[in-house]
């Protein structure tokens, strides 16, 4: 079973699961407010933009950190990715619930990069990231800043921003 | 092969994959306009996420081509797995219109991305082992044919909301 799990199916995997289906969850019972096109693009947006980092990163020649069990794929590494989605989603949710503009855009991606780090840290307390050599979970805030700024910048160039109704 | 590019130093490594990313992204961008900004998205980081996976699936599970460890060389792969190849798929899906009927553009595509992967196992970017510019060419125009499905289906979803607006339902997410 080492393609489902790389050691065992521990506390990690069941992290993932219960974080998975509790986020997902909340995403299925907030009241409407986008197409969904745009709640599809905005969760693949976060899971495109963690793919490309972890891999890039966390992979080979510059190897900062480790997913679930260790360095080999398995299949609860690409489960992990599925807790990314719904973050997108509550991203563009709450952008639009609060009708964040101008300035107000700043103190929105420095609350939310602020919440990554935070939910981040508690992932790496039950063994989803394994950090190494010297990465720490605050340079991870730097990282988050620049993609949400871009986050925000997909999702006005893709006309997401908007109200249905 | 490997000593005709054995004179390429760090820099040129780099200063190559930097300008055919600008270009595959000029390319892209451009492309582009001929869809809706949403399906152009939706094709973009459809084939970033497939194709970031898929390479290390090659690499690390089935063992078809190992990667260079050299930084300049690993970061010239990076950016062709995640941002060149997309930008490419995306560009000629574009041209397509998202259509497998429009298949020269789909296929232009897949030979420009087969002929930049024998690029890349010259220039050591990449080292394969059970891996040439034929079966890249396969695993591109696949690529493409399950974009093309993608799309397809995404675009389903505007639709499905479109219909349900009509009807006046309000359909959760």
């Amino acid at each position: 079973m080492k393609w489902v799990v790389e050691r065992a199916f521990d506390r990690n995997d069941w992290f993932v699961l219960v974080a998975g289906l509790v986020l997902i969850g909340l995403a299925w019972l907030l009241p409407r407010r986008h197409s969904r096109q745009d709640v599809c693009l905005s969760m693949i947006f976060s899971v495109a933009a963690a793919s490309v980092l972890d891999n890039s990163f966390g992979y080979r020649t510059f190897d900062y950190y480790d997913i679930m069990d260790g360095p080999v794929a398995s299949l609860m590494d690409y489960a992990a990715y599925v807790l990314y989605a719904p973050f997108g989603y509550f991203f563009l949710y709450f952008h639009s619930l609060l009708k964040v503009k101008g300035a107000a855009n700043l103190i929105y991606v420095l609350l939310w990069s602020a919440a990554a780090v935070g939910f981040e840290w508690i992932c790496h307390r039950f063994d989803v990231f394994h950090y190494k050599h010297g990465y720490r979970t605050l340079i991870s805030f730097a990282v988050y800043l620049y993609i949400q700024t871009i986050t925000l910048v997909f999702f006005k160039y893709v006309g997401a921003s908007e109200k249905i109704r | 092969m490997v000593a005709s590019t054995a004179g390429w130093s760090i820099s040129m490594v780099m200063t190559y994959s930097l300008a055919a990313t600008w270009a595959a992204i000029g390319i892209a961008l451009a492309a582009g306009q001929r869809i809706s900004r949403k399906d152009f998205a939706f094709s973009l980081l459809f084939f970033m996420i497939v194709n970031t996976h898929v390479y290390n699936f090659m690499i690390d599970l089935f063992r078809w081509m190992s990667v260079s460890g050299r930084t300049d060389r690993f970061a010239a792969f990076l950016l062709y797995r995640s941002i060149i190849v997309p930008a490419v798929l995306s560009a000629s899906m574009a041209l397509s219109g998202g259509r497998l009927r429009k298949w020269g553009y789909l296929a232009a595509g897949v030979l420009v991305l087969a002929a930049t992967d024998g690029v890349h196992s010259a220039l050591r970017i990449i080292v394969p082992e059970q891996w040439n510019p034929f079966y890249a060419a396969v695993y591109y125009a696949l690529l493409a044919g399950t974009g093309v499905a993608a799309l397809s289906g995404f675009r389903r979803l505007g639709k499905e909301r479109a219909e349900s607006d009509e009807m006046g339902g309000r359909t959760r997410v």
